[in-house]
């Protein structure tokens, strides 16, 4: 007997048959389909549990490599800041310390002039949350000696006060050179300097 | 043929003037009734029948009316082997629809055609009056076959497949006998003699003759050769001693008679007051061991059958799909409790991530601004720091340097940080970037604060003077060279003469009064100190 000799009769005799058969195949395929639903879940799941782990993984490295970087700057930190390299510069405080050196070496008055502040934002830090911002006023210091030690000792001074004042040309000149004036006590030389003054600031980058 | 015992059946034998019932169920089989071919019986026939309702029906045929006829067709397969066999059997059995065609094996000359064995059961009214009510019931006729052909079954079982010319003969309680000739298990040939009258002691005789008939027939139909012994198997419900057979045996016969009763099969048998045929023996036997095949039935006969069978294929498939479904399913669910187990570990394992995390954090000292930053800054103070150069090192360095050189006045020092043309800039792709962002701050106009960040700076000096001699313009020149020698003895100082007090180069002009006067000449040198040097320098003006 082939499917085409079979009747109507005998289709509804077998309806249950088919039926059965039917719902095998349902079956199945609801759980494949399940069964994949299930899967596309739980490597969904272990995709978003290999993400926080590395995640927090990463958290950890960066907290320990912050500590170590705590460890290692923080007092030193703390000491740049205490010398007032985190200020704005205290243009003030730069004047009365000339003052400070005229007066403690006898010297002849001192011409200074603090240029504008220029701000510079430290590249590597523009991808940081708070970055470092590099302030440069250029000085300009000139006065005339009376010998050259008197400059030696501006210097000397300047280039052991705890801020940032770097110098970047200084020249040292004969006023004149006749022998009846080297012997008065007036000024033989001039003296000129321009020094680099740094300082920093940190701001919160706005959102 | 089926391999595998039947697990239960509603066997209905008929015979020329009888119908027997039996079942065959937990290896047994038992009778219903034993009916007379009369329509009268067809009630009684149904009231049975419905009492099986699902139970598988065998028709087995043992009459007189059963005919084999052999002949040769065309070897051919498909659709044309069964057209050939449906018009042969057409022609020779054209009155019944119990028939078949089966081959046998081939010619072994001429074009090699196929022998055929044509079967029928050709009073086809003993068997549609039973079998039309069965289909009336819609009970599942499995098979309509006949005791001959299941010779073809029993053979194999008794050891006998072997046997080239063996005569089976089944001699019943109603003293007739079938004779069955089987050769190689094949039966081949079939009928039945009546022995009706013959008194029980020439029994023996009576089947002699009757073997030796058909035989003689055989003989003729070339299906047993002149010289070969004919084994004769005579089942019968008694012994030898009664039929006293066995004493005939010749070169030509050998006899052996089976008692049924003796037999293992006969144990299953169940009869009530009936008496023992060999056909019950040979169903008990086959029944056990074998499922019977259909022969004799045309399709619509088996129709019902057929459906159940398509059913129970459909429900086999339904479950080998839910099987094959559900194997097939097993290593994606343990592919998914793999995961899951994965995800529960990693999860774990973050948690304690994040505890050693948090208490790591809260071991932190308070920072005032973020560790990253901090590190930068500190980082940029300290590379600034290191090119916090001091003049008064150089100015010592040249003040050293004049002691040799009593007669040098110097008139200017220029004191300058300088770019250092020889130390390595950074790569060309953070330069790139730096340059980049450096264009929109206030210090890109500076170049000199670049080079400090890059720590590329070092320091040079312009060294203006006089020289004096009273009298030789050598000693003049000679003091300009030896300051100029001392500075450079002096590592990391270099020492360039940008203008002597006499130029005495051969692509130079020179140009002097020479009177009485001092030798009095300008010079100008240009010093370039390295950054270590200049380190050493400042050192140097550290120490007490």
């Amino acid at each position: 007997m082939t499917l085409s000799e079979l009747t109507r009769e005998d289709y509804l005799g077998l309806k249950w048959h088919f039926v059965l058969l039917l719902l095998g195949l349902c079956l199945v395929v609801a759980a494949f389909v399940y069964t994949g639903r299930l899967q596309d879940d739980a490597q969904r799941q272990l995709g978003f549990a290999r993400s926080d782990l590395n995640r927090a993984q990463s958290q950890l490295d960066q907290a320990t490599e912050e500590g170590n970087t705590i460890g290692n700057y923080l007092l030193r930190y703390n000491t740049i800041a205490a010398n007032g390299s985190v200020a704005s510069g205290d243009r003030l405080a730069l004047q009365e310390r000339f003052t400070e050196i005229r007066a403690r070496y006898n010297l002849f008055p001192i011409q200074l002039q603090i240029g504008t502040q220029g701000a510079f934002t430290l590249p590597e830090s523009s991808t940081y949350r708070t970055q470092v911002q590099l302030l440069t006023s250029a000085v300009q210091v000139s006065l005339p000696l009376l010998h050259e030690d008197d400059l030696a000792r501006l210097l000397t001074d300047i280039h052991e006060a705890p801020d940032l004042l770097l110098p970047r040309d200084c020249s040292l000149r004969l006023r004149n050179r006749s022998d009846r004036q080297s012997l008065d006590l007036g000024p033989h030389q001039n003296a000129s300097c321009s020094f680099y003054w740094f300082s920093f600031v940190a701001t919160e980058k706005s959102p | 043929m089926s391999i595998g015992g039947t697990g239960r059946a509603l066997i209905v034998l008929i015979r020329d003037t009888t119908v027997e019932l039996l079942t065959w169920q937990r290896r047994r089989l038992s009778s219903l009734g034993l009916l007379a071919h009369d329509d009268q019986n067809l009630p009684l026939f149904r009231s049975i029948v419905q009492q099986h309702r699902n139970w598988p029906v065998i028709i087995v045929a043992d009459l007189l009316d059963e005919n084999f006829r052999h002949d040769t067709i065309v070897h051919v397969t498909g659709s044309d082997h069964q057209a050939l066999l449906r018009r042969k059997l057409e022609f020779s059995f054209r009155n019944t629809r119990y028939r078949r065609g089966i081959v046998t094996g081939r010619m072994s000359d001429g074009r090699k055609d196929d022998r055929v064995m044509l079967c029928a059961l050709t009073r086809p009214e003993l068997i549609d009056k039973w079998a039309n009510l069965l289909l009336q019931e819609k009970m599942p006729i499995q098979a309509v076959t006949s005791l001959a052909h299941l010779l073809n079954l029993y053979v194999p079982l008794e050891g006998l497949e072997h046997e080239e010319y063996l005569l089976i003969s089944m001699l019943d309680s109603d003293n007739l006998l079938r004779q069955s000739f089987v050769s190689k298990g094949r039966m081949l040939f079939s009928r039945q003699a009546s022995l009706v009258d013959v008194p029980e002691k020439r029994l023996g005789v009576e089947i002699l003759q009757e073997s030796v008939q058909l035989r003689q027939y055989l003989e003729r139909i070339h299906f047993v050769p002149y010289e070969k012994r004919l084994e004769v198997q005579v089942l019968a419900a008694t012994t030898d001693a009664t039929l006293k057979v066995e004493k005939f045996s010749s070169e030509s016969h050998h006899f052996t008679v089976v008692d049924i009763a003796a037999q293992q099969a006969a144990s299953q048998v169940e009869l009530g007051d009936e008496v023992l045929e060999p056909s019950h023996a040979l169903l008990a036997r086959i029944l056990a061991h074998r499922s019977i095949d259909n022969i004799y039935a045309p399709p619509a006969l088996t129709r019902y059958h057929d459906l159940r069978s398509f059913g129970r294929l459909l429900q086999a498939t339904a479950a080998a799909i839910l099987l094959v479904g559900l194997g097939l399913n097993i290593p994606g669910l343990m592919d998914l409790a793999d995961k899951r187990e994965q995800t529960a570990v990693l999860r774990t394992s973050i948690s304690a991530l994040q505890r050693e995390y948090q208490g790591l954090r809260q071991r932190f000292p308070e920072t005032p601004i973020p560790a990253q930053t901090m590190s930068l800054l500190v980082d940029t103070h300290e590379k600034l720091l290191q090119q916090n150069y001091n003049p008064v090192a150089e100015l010592n360095l040249v003040a050293t340097a004049l002691a040799r050189s009593p007669g040098l006045e110097l008139t200017s020092i220029e004191w300058h940080l300088r770019e250092d043309p020889d130390a390595a800039k950074p790569d060309a792709g953070r330069n790139q970037t730096r340059r980049t962002q450096a264009r929109a701050t206030p210090t890109a106009g500076d170049p000199l604060a670049t080079v400090l960040l890059e720590q590329r700076s070092r320091v040079e000096l312009v060294i203006e003077g006089e020289t004096y001699s009273p009298s030789s313009y050598r000693d003049a020149q000679e003091q300009v060279l030896d300051f100029a020698e001392a500075l450079a003895a002096t590592e990391g100082v270099k020492v360039q003469m940008r203008q002597m007090p006499i130029e005495v180069r051969s692509d130079a002009q020179v140009s002097t009064l020479i009177n009485d006067s001092e030798v009095r000449s300008r010079f100008i040198l240009d010093v370039y100190v390295d950054k270590s040097a200049s380190a050493r320098l400042i050192a140097g003006v550290r120490q007490p």
